[in-house]
């Protein structure tokens, strides 16, 4: 579980950003014609708010996130599944988020979970590159 | 964002070990950084959601990125010394000068208090509904951020939970840098957790800012048929200390919300008067028509009981 953040990412590099908003599947009405969110980001379980509308950019990057199961579920499945995710709201401050938290450190990443009810992991950071933090589209809802 | 560099000074005791977020290679105990992070798309930030300048106060010089909490190591795993490559300066400066704030203030809290008390409750908006993925419960939380509104300013709670820690008292000058707000928890059910609250007064005295506000709470008000701490000693013990007190229950959702909003107006009244403080003697102008600032030692807000 504790990999470093480069075996958890695909050397691909991401694509030019911001990316175009139409050609993006999952993110199809959501960006505006700057690359930013057009909706405040919330919680899919409890509806905390975890980023206003304009306070991320759209991004495209492989990031590995380990599955949102619950406890019985995730027993079930152990061995630590994931999911590779590909479009995230990036954030380039920490503070610009409304609500969130931070796990500790597994490997060279820190988790990101809705700070109201723990829901996660939504995002990734890591810790060589303190100005980026990334939200999973897939694992967020939309106002 | 102010850059806080860890001295050296560190080295020879559980070092902080986990995160300065503003410090690349300041974290964990490895090997050489590469230089640059992994890639990212060139976006530049341009807040859509800033405020205007009105509303961004020059902040005063804040650790945004405090050093983490220790992780909850038993006592014989404490390494005797965690290398720690010092972090850059350079970079935070860097980053600092890009940035346009989105909030008006930046507290950074901790929560204090023995094992078991709820101090972790406090965190959840939803305690008994928590997620709780093994996943992410067996790695354990950091901290959080939290934005509240006080009196039309935006503020950013970045919150800090000892997670453990506290089993061992290895909370450490490490643990308190840069915090400006102490909740200190207690369990109303258990009396020893009560009487701690004292030791754990005289750590924050020890490893403290001298001028961190403090509060003390008593949780799990809601277990009133197993209460073995009367509110009454509460609030004695917060008079003794001149602390504010409010009995909680993170549970039931309590004055959870009250004891948040009212240690960071506290903070928030300390630094404008400092401000007002600093602007007015340095500036050397008009006399300072302030009234004699009663210490108000202590006010109580009381419990729904």
């Amino acid at each position: 579980m504790a990999a470093p953040c480069a075996e958890m990412e695909p050397a691909a590099p991401p694509a030019s950003a911001p990316a175009a908003p139409a050609a993006a599947p999952g993110s199809a009405g959501l960006v505006c014609a700057q690359g930013r969110n057009l909706r405040a980001v919330l919680c899919q379980r409890c509806g905390s708010r975890v980023l206003l509308p304009g306070a991320a950019t759209f991004a495209r990057r492989e990031l590995l996130l380990p599955a949102m199961r619950k406890k019985a579920a995730a027993a079930a499945a152990a061995g630590g599944g994931g999911d590779v995710l590909r479009e995230h709201w990036l954030v380039r401050d920490m503070f610009s988020f409304e609500n969130v938290g931070f796990t500790r450190d597994v490997g060279n990443v820190k988790f990101l979970v809705c700070a109201d009810c723990e829901a996660g992991p939504i995002g990734w950071h890591c810790l060589d590159d303190k100005d980026s933090f990334y939200v999973a589209l897939e694992r967020v809802a939309h106002e | 964002m102010t850059l806080l560099t860890t001295p050296a000074m560190f080295q020879g005791e559980l070092s902080p070990v986990g995160w300065s977020g503003a410090a690349p290679g300041g974290g964990r105990a490895r090997g050489p950084q590469p230089p640059s992070g992994p890639a990212v798309p060139a976006v530049t930030r341009r807040g859509t959601a800033s405020l205007p300048p009105s509303l961004r106060p020059a902040l005063l010089p804040f650790p945004s990125f405090p050093s983490p909490p220790l992780p909850s190591l038993p006592p014989e795993s404490r390494p005797p010394s965690v290398p720690r490559s010092p972090p850059p300066a350079a970079a935070a400066s860097r980053a600092q000068a890009k940035m346009a704030k989105t909030y008006d203030y930046l507290f950074k809290l901790l929560l204090i208090g023995d094992s078991g008390v709820g101090k972790t409750c406090l965190l959840f908006r939803f305690s008994e509904d928590a997620f709780n993925t093994t996943f992410i419960s067996t790695i354990g939380i950091d901290f959080k951020i939290r934005t509240i509104e006080l009196d039309g300013k935006k503020i950013k709670l970045q919150i800090w939970d000892t997670a453990g820690q506290e089993r061992f008292r290895t909370i450490t000058t490490a643990y308190y840098r840069g915090a400006m707000g102490i909740m200190l928890v207690y369990d109303i059910t258990n009396e020893k957790s009560f009487d701690n609250i004292k030791n754990w007064i005289r750590n924050i005295e020890e490893h403290a800012s001298s001028d961190v506000e403090r509060m003390i709470l008593g949780n799990k008000c809601d277990m009133n048929e197993k209460r073995q701490v009367s509110k009454e000693k509460g609030e004695k013990l917060a008079i003794d200390y001149g602390i504010k007190f409010l009995e909680t229950s993170a549970k039931s959702s309590i004055n959870v919300e009250e004891a948040f909003f009212t240690l960071a107006r506290d903070i928030m009244t300390k630094l404008n008067r400092k401000m007002n403080d600093n602007s007015s003697s340095g500036a050397g102008g008009p006399v300072k028509i302030t009234e004699n600032r009663s210490k108000k030692s202590s006010f109580f807000r009381c419990t729904l009981l």
